[in-house]
């Protein structure tokens, strides 16, 4: 690591990321609170769904019983984690290390299919590859673009030539 | 596996020339036929077949590219946006026009280019051999004398398979409650639920359920069409059983493409395909798999398109599937 | 029989039927092994090649692909927590915590000898019960199908970890999501806000998402330029050897994989997910199951290959196509002109035959190369994190796409990837989510299908004595853990005295 310290500001900035942590709890009272939405998002929208008529059970109850159950679920979820956290420490911890490449990590997947559709596969992946290597560690840039060549390369051969997948 | 990558590279290619629009040369590069199934089923065989005969008139490769996912929808969205210059074409079926009114509101059959019908399929119903049951008329009278005690299987409310049964049992005065409709992922499941006895009786096609009748696991008790199945000379038609249902509804299969395409274009594709059908190859596979040939150039094409909507319209009201 | 297998062997003096069975495997080696193209996939994209070719050829190349797949899925399972085929999630539950361990070259023998036994043992029972597996697959009605499911997600009781509660959500959020799409019954849309959306969730799309592009997000967290230890391997019979602690676990896998390979729509997930959940119970160390334990790889990797044989039955037999990849095969020999179903073995002995013995000539084959591979493969826990995990997620965006020619599927993969790495991070884990998004679709749509058959009658359920057998182990196997869990913590208790023990349990 200590090679690498004159690169950028960014960089410094990066091989400085601390582990963030919080309890457990709070995060089972965030995830129950978005799977609460989640579930009346469901029951909600599980109204407007076209009951078809005949017979007792149609196209939207079992949806909306699922969304009631999970409801349920993660409402239990979201108040133990609530009484808990009042309650003081119990001593779980959920850790995540480095936030800040694993944010750039999700930022990077979310990008590629949009990417991919504006401007196809090739120079995406190229970028997406080269991009993702960098966020995990990999700073050589001749290790890089060897990387990259050889996936395309790999891409070509595989999945169009052998498997004739014609990619966009 | 080479040639492939060649035509793939010339579309890719053609995509980035500007369209000459000398109707006169046409077709000079691929042409792309777009599938809403996955390789492998009846449909997307057929499909290749045809698309190796008609290279052969063209002159042309016809690219056959599968776009299975949403009953049509990916299909069709590549289809529309696609340029209305003949390069870009895909195969419909009766259940295209099921989804017009059903799932895929946003289109409906002046959305698209009716080019060439290939062939026809008319429905059918088997029963278990272990049934009691040995005509349509033995049907109705169990469904009469016991209302729900008979069960048809088909594929999902609202398709081709639906609606031929809701056909059938007006023409014999039957009514939901007497015969319940049992929708299955697919036809298939629908035949493999009678072969089960789970189910008393399914509607289905010819091709579907030959193998079973010849070894005698299946029976079917009528053909929804004018003349009796070549491959069951035995099986009355409905008709001649003395039930008047409308033997046009059947399944179709043909050829469609984005809205707009010229006049002689549509021309040139048609009478492409007219001649695809009468090889030797494609003869013999549509016997096998007992097809009926029924050509049809794009004026009747259009026509038989909107008739079959405007029924379609009719039995969803009727049914209450319009919601 | 032995008419047929003469007429097999024979075409077997071909050269192109070896090549097409050599062909085969090495193509399913590699589809499987990349995540997103399974063997249904993999079969298709050979179909056009098949045209020209005999149907002996075509038939044989095709079935050592599937076989060939169904094996290789486990390569990257294990080695980058990426399933290759979905049965394999399966057993990445503990391949990948045994491959971190360093033993990646324990758990890629175990998982090639464990798959070459359930596929042969499968392969001779398929040989002598064929026309006999007849009536199980037509056996199973809507009522049936059902209970099944029923009995499917009741093995939530074991794949839930510690927490009850947290399993339960997992299923449930799954359950959810599978009711995204065009309703099974009566056609109308549920929740679809995207025209991606109309046939439900890209099933392969979720799994990677779930399994390997969170992943990807959790090796972030640690610094790039590790490598796993990686213990040495012994030597080749010892490496046989690995497999002797696990014979009736394989016995009990094997039966499990060929029966639900059977059942139209049953398939090679939930067999794994069946053969793990059943040899956990009886396993001596439980606790160790997703944890590492060889035992829950050995019983995946054998009933999913197990599997494979068994849908072989009734696609033959009765030309029902129980899955993606028989339905290939099936159109297959359609263009040959070869219609599987009841008369195949008279009319076209040479088709059934040539496929058991690609089956049994095909197996010693890939065990050489699986042997070889696991002292290969492993080299690539040598490389370093950073390079796995761009490789990973790459290779992971490409499959999904290549799966369904649709960016949108990559989208999702995307989107499940977030979501179960986020999830894992407060201990809801994947494997109920997988569990639910398999058997979701078909407990749904064969309950109502069920009620609409028997006019709104449910008593349909008990009165099928299939389904009211697979309801009453469904409700013993669900109740039992919860049982014992109570007991257990009364116990505990009595023993431990108090307090401290109360808040600790009611979190979990």
């Amino acid at each position: 690591m200590a090679t690498q310290h004159e690169e950028s500001a960014l960089d410094h900035a990066v091989e400085e990321d601390e582990d963030f942590a919080f309890r457990l709890e709070l995060g089972d009272v965030l995830v129950g609170a978005a799977l609460l939405a989640l579930s009346i998002t469901f029951w909600v929208l599980g109204a407007q769904i076209d009951d078809g008529g005949e017979g007792s059970i149609g196209a939207a109850t079992f949806p909306r019983g699922i969304a009631l159950l999970l409801g349920i679920g993660a409402l239990v979820l979201f108040a133990n984690g609530l009484r808990q956290l009042v309650a003081g420490p119990s001593g779980h911890w959920v850790t995540i290390g480095r936030p800040l490449r694993v944010l750039m990590g999700i930022a990077l997947m979310l990008a590629f299919a949009p990417a991919m559709r504006a401007v196809g596969y090739y120079p995406t992946m190229a970028v997406y590859l080269a991009a993702t290597l960098w966020v995990a560690d990999c700073r050589r840039p001749l290790l890089i673009l060897a990387y990259v060549a050889g996936f395309l390369l790999f891409s070509k051969l595989v999945f169009e030539m052998l498997l004739s997948i014609p990619l966009p | 596996m080479l040639t492939r990558l060649l035509r793939a590279a010339a579309i890719a290619a053609s995509l980035f020339v500007a369209p000459a629009v000398a109707m006169a040369d046409y077709p000079e590069k691929p042409i792309r036929y777009l599938l809403h199934v996955s390789p492998g089923g009846a449909t997307d065989v057929m499909a290749r077949k045809l698309a190796i005969a008609m290279e052969k008139t063209l002159g042309v490769p016809l690219v056959v590219e599968n776009k299975p996912g949403g009953r049509g929808a990916t299909q069709l969205a590549d289809l529309a946006s696609a340029k209305p210059d003949g390069y870009t074409i895909g195969a419909v079926t009766s259940t295209h026009i099921g989804a017009f009114n059903q799932t895929l509101k946003q289109y409906n059959v002046d959305s698209f280019d009716w080019i060439a019908r290939l062939v026809n399929e008319p429905y059918l119903i088997v029963v278990n051999k272990d049934s009691k049951i040995k005509s349509f008329k033995d049907l109705v009278d169990a469904a009469n004398a016991k209302p729900g005690s008979v069960v048809m299987a088909g594929f999902v409310r609202g398709s081709g398979g639906h609606f031929a049964w809701e056909i059938m049992a007006q023409s014999a005065g039957l009514d939901s409650k007497k015969v319940r409709w049992v929708p299955f992922d697919s036809v298939g499941d629908a035949v493999t639920a009678a072969l089960g006895g789970h189910a008393e009786a399914a509607i289905a096609y010819v091709d579907l359920v030959k193998t079973y009748v010849d070894a005698g696991s299946l029976r079917v008790i009528g053909i929804m069409s004018e003349e009796r199945a070549r491959q069951f000379p035995d099986v009355p038609t409905l008709k001649e059983q003395g039930f008047d249902a409308d033997t046009s509804w059947q399944q179709m299969r043909g050829i469609i493409g984005p809205k707009g395409i010229p006049e002689p274009i549509k021309a040139k594709l048609a009478a492409a395909v007219e001649q695809a059908l009468k090889t030797p190859e494609l003869v013999a596979y549509m016997e096998e798999s007992s097809l009926i040939p029924s050509f049809q150039p794009p004026a009747e094409f259009t026509a038989t398109a909107a008739r079959e909507n405007a029924l379609t319209k009719e039995w969803m009201e009727r049914l209450g599937l319009t919601r | 029989m032995i008419d047929g297998f003469l007429a097999g062997l024979s075409a077997f003096s071909s050269w192109q039927v070896i090549a097409g069975l050599f062909g085969g495997v090495v193509i399913g080696y590699i589809v499987g092994a990349l995540p997103g193209l399974s063997a249904g996939v993999g079969m298709a994209l050979l179909i056009p090649f098949t045209f020209g070719l005999d149907p002996v050829v075509s038939v044989v190349m095709l079935v050592t692909l599937y076989m060939a797949s169904e094996y290789s899925g486990a390569i990257p399972a294990i080695l980058m927590n990426t399933p290759g085929e979905p049965s394999s999630a399966i057993t990445a539950l503990d391949g990948y915590p045994m491959r971190e361990r360093g033993e990646a070259g324990e758990a890629l023998t175990l998982s090639i000898l464990s798959s070459a036994v359930g596929s042969v043992i499968s392969t001779v029972l398929l040989i002598f019960s064929v026309l006999w597996m007849t009536k199980i697959a037509l056996a199973f009605g809507p009522a049936e199908y059902f209970a099944l499911a029923v009995l499917g997600l009741s093995l939530i009781s074991t794949l839930a970890g510690h927490s009850v509660l947290r399993g339960f959500i997992a299923l449930l959020f799954g359950l959810l999501l599978t009711t995204v799409g065009t309703d099974p019954v009566d056609g109308v849309m549920r929740y679809v806000f995207n025209d991606g959306l109309l046939g439900g969730f890209p099933f392969i799309a979720a799994l990677i998402g779930l399994f390997a592009l969170s992943e990807v997000l959790r090796m972030l967290e640690t610094p790039g330029n590790r490598t796993t230890p990686l213990k040495a391997l012994p030597g080749l019979s010892a490496q046989i050897g690995l497999l002797k602690p696990h014979t009736g676990n394989m016995l009990r896998s094997t039966f499990i994989g060929y029966i639900l390979g059977v059942i139209p729509g049953a398939g090679a997930t939930i067999a794994s997910i069946t053969a793990y959940s059943v040899q956990k119970r009886f396993s001596k160390s439980p606790q160790t199951f997703g944890k590492g334990n060889p035992e829950g790889v050995v019983a995946a990797e054998t009933a999913n290959n197990a599997c494979m044989p068994g849908a072989l039955a009734p696609m033959l037999a009765l030309g029902i196509p129980g899955k993606a990849s028989t339905a290939v095969l099936v159109g297959a020999l359609a263009i040959q002109g070869v219609r599987p179903g009841p008369l195949i073995f008279t009319q076209h002995p040479e088709i059934p035959y040539s496929i058991y013995i690609a089956l049994l000539v095909g197996m010693p084959f890939m065990v050489m190369l699986g042997l070889f591979g696991s002292r290969m493969w492993v080299r690539l826990t040598t490389i370093p994190a950073s390079v796995v995990t761009a490789i990973v997620a790459a290779t992971c965006l490409l499959g999904t796409y290549s799966e369904s020619n649709e960016i949108f599927a990559v989208g999702v993969a995307v989107g499940f990837g977030i979501v179960g790495y986020l999830l894992a991070k407060v201990e809801i884990e994947p494997a109920p989510i997988v569990l639910a998004l398999v058997l979701g679709y078909m407990m749904e749509s064969n309950f109502r299908r069920s009620l609409v058959m028997s006019g709104d009658d449910m008593t349909v359920f008990l009165r099928e004595p299939i389904s009211a057998i697979c309801l009453g182990l469904a409700a013993i196997i669900f109740v039992a853990p919860l049982v014992q869990t109570l007991l257990g913590r009364r116990r505990r208790r009595a023993a431990a005295g108090e307090t401290s023990v109360l808040s600790e349990e009611a979190s979990r």
